[in-house]
């Protein structure tokens, strides 16, 4: 048999703009990843009222919204526009090649501009108008998508995927859809999430938030860091490169903020990843594992990659480099995926580690977890597994595939 | 938007569709309500913070169905309706797609009071369930994409344009907006 080193499908992630805690470029991120920089994730006591704990921050500075855009200024829109930069270029092409009616918009938040809002309400006056301040796009998810219409000139379908945290990955499905109907040419399609009080807020609710940086897998694991962070790609329906060879979504159907405690949910998605791209589990060379830290994801999540997978596939979670983005986690994800693609080295893949305490809880099944300076031995073409699973219990699970160079 | 996703299901032939939500505004009452706990730093009740995501009809509706399926939620402004039902036919017509059709459901709430006098806010509230299966070429409804105009019928939203047109009996419907056309042909 002749292996082939092209990957021949039609959806291809064709340039990447990266924007979270480890830097404001894909390779400032890759180098960050893989070298194990000292963790980005740092203190603020700005957010929870009383308490000092630990986000990953964008410490770079952001791009101002311009001028005419003014009714959508907003940090969550700044990050998109940081990360919308890098693929300006490759964007303008695609537009100017099919046509702006060709080049769709397909986003993913949980947060939309809700920061901005929140400091509106704070100004109000007791049972006053909230004021000028103020603006419905603002908490609308809709507002990210007409943003980057605007700021690309695309004039496709443009909308927000707003499914908690696995809007992201669940985006980038999306678009490919949009992408194999051939309803676009191409599309501008990721996630976008900011840090605010009220995710902070509410997850402190939720007792889902971790004293120190998270530590995923371990017996001590005690929650989360929040992040922020903007992935976006430019979508094309054409071979080569980094594809998007499989998708699966479910919906656990259990509880609208705790996952399923057997990972059936999880499970369901990665298996239908797994169909979809007409992939089997032995040619899986790395698993970007969801990875929170609380006690109920890794435990479902752990049972669920140790039912399909054994504890043979490398995984890693890569929160505790840049918290959890929530919506934006699952484009964030898929962004070091494409990296682990895209640095191939011969027949080996760089895989990013999982950093933790190192005291792995026993009382889940084994996971082959990436140790610094790992490596995965890959054929012609090389596959990896990014998991999302968001509130409302929902799954998603994307395969990406590439040949060698 | 859960009252009419439970009233149109009874249609389906098998009980487990796909299924998009697509709201412009998703649970903005629970949102404002938090945003004035925040306003005085009040702490957030799990439970409401855990019900403001933009999937909770759609979360919720998966566990009354217990429907294990793909769900999405979307928001799109002014053409929230346009785009979920686009969502809604890429799901039955994707590669992966599936035989039984998709639960399309979309809606909004009527805006809570501390919003409700402002420009930008729309009147009412509504919601609408449709049940989508794949069609062959000479029967059914088609959907196309033109160029976008000025003009287009803002008086009530969308999704009830739609069903005006679907229970008239017209053959076409355009819901025109300044980038985008969509065009509604029965076959």
């Amino acid at each position: 048999m002749i292996e082939s080193s092209k990957v021949e499908y039609g959806c291809r992630l064709a340039d990447l703009g990266l924007v979270t805690a480890l830097g404001s470029t894909p390779a400032e991120n890759w180098t960050r990843l893989v070298n194990e920089d000292p963790v980005r994730i740092c203190l603020r006591d700005d957010l929870i009222p009383g308490e000092s704990l630990k986000f990953g921050s964008v410490s770079d500075e952001l791009p101002p919204i311009p001028e005419h855009l003014q009714r959508y200024a907003g940090r969550n829109n700044q990050l998109a526009l940081a990360a919308y930069e890098t693929i300006a270029d490759s964007a303008r092409l695609a537009i100017a090649k099919y046509g702006a009616h060709r080049v769709g918009v397909v986003v993913g938040s949980s947060t939309a501009c809700v920061a901005e809002a929140e400091l509106a309400f704070r100004k109000r006056q007791p049972e006053g108008d909230v004021g000028a301040d103020f603006a419905l796009v603002q908490i609308s998810y809709g507002g990210l998508s007409e943003f980057l219409q605007e700021i690309s000139g695309a004039a496709g379908p443009c909308y927000a995927l707003s499914t908690a945290c696995s809007s992201g990955a669940k985006a980038i499905a999306a678009a490919r859809r949009l992408l194999d109907l051939g309803i676009c040419d191409a599309v501008i399609s990721g996630a976008v999430d900011s840090l605010c009080k009220l995710t902070s807020n509410g997850f402190r609710a939720l007792q889902a938030l971790s004293k120190d940086v998270s530590n995923p897998m371990s017996v001590s694991r005690d929650g989360l860091n929040l992040g922020e962070g903007a992935a976006l790609f430019l979508l094309l329906r054409e071979p080569g490169g980094v594809q998007v060879l499989g998708a699966g979504e479910s919906s656990d159907a259990h509880h609208i903020s705790a996952p399923s405690p057997d990972g059936s949910g999880a499970y369901r998605a990665m298996e239908a990843s797994l169909a979809d791209s007409g992939l089997g589990v032995s040619e899986i060379a790395y698993l970007n594992l969801h990875g929170t830290g609380t006690p109920q994801n890794d435990a479902m999540e752990s049972a669920a990659v140790h039912r399909l997978f054994g504890s043979r596939v490398p995984c890693s979670s890569t929160k505790p480099f840049v918290g959890h983005t929530l919506g934006a986690s699952g484009a964030v994800e898929a962004a070091f995926c494409w990296l682990v693609l895209a640095s191939r080295v011969g027949n080996e893949l760089i895989l990013p580690p999982h950093v933790f305490d190192g005291e792995y809880d026993s009382s889940m099944p084994e996971l082959s977890l990436v140790s610094r300076g790992d490596r995965a031995k890959v054929s012609a073409v090389a596959s990896v597994m990014s998991n999302s699973f968001g509130f409302g219990g929902s799954n998603c699970s994307l395969i990406f595939s590439a040949g060698a160079a | 938007m859960l009252h009419v996703a439970n009233e149109s299901i009874p249609d389906l032939r098998r009980s487990a569709p796909k299924s998009v939500f697509a709201s412009c505004y998703g649970s903005i009452s629970t949102m404002l309500g938090m945003l004035e706990e925040l306003a005085v730093d009040a702490p957030l009740s799990p439970s409401r913070f855990s019900h403001s995501v933009h999937n909770t009809q759609a979360g919720l509706f998966s566990i009354w169905a217990n429907n294990h399926q793909a769900s999405n939620s979307i928001a799109a402004g002014d053409e929230t309706f346009a785009h979920g039902f686009l969502e809604a036919v890429s799901l039955i017509q994707s590669k992966a797609g599936a035989e039984e059709g998709a639960l399309f459901v979309t809606g909004d709430e009527s805006m809570p009071a501390v919003v409700a006098d402002r420009s930008d806010a729309p009147e009412g509230a509504y919601a609408l369930s449709l049940v989508l299966e794949p069609s062959n070429e000479d029967c059914g409804i088609k959907l196309s994409i033109e160029a976008g105009a000025a003009g287009g019928d803002t008086s009530i939203p969308d999704a009830l344009l739609f069903l005006r047109w679907f229970l008239s009996g017209e053959s076409t419907l355009r819901l025109v907006h300044p980038l985008r056309t969509w065009v509604w042909t029965r076959v």
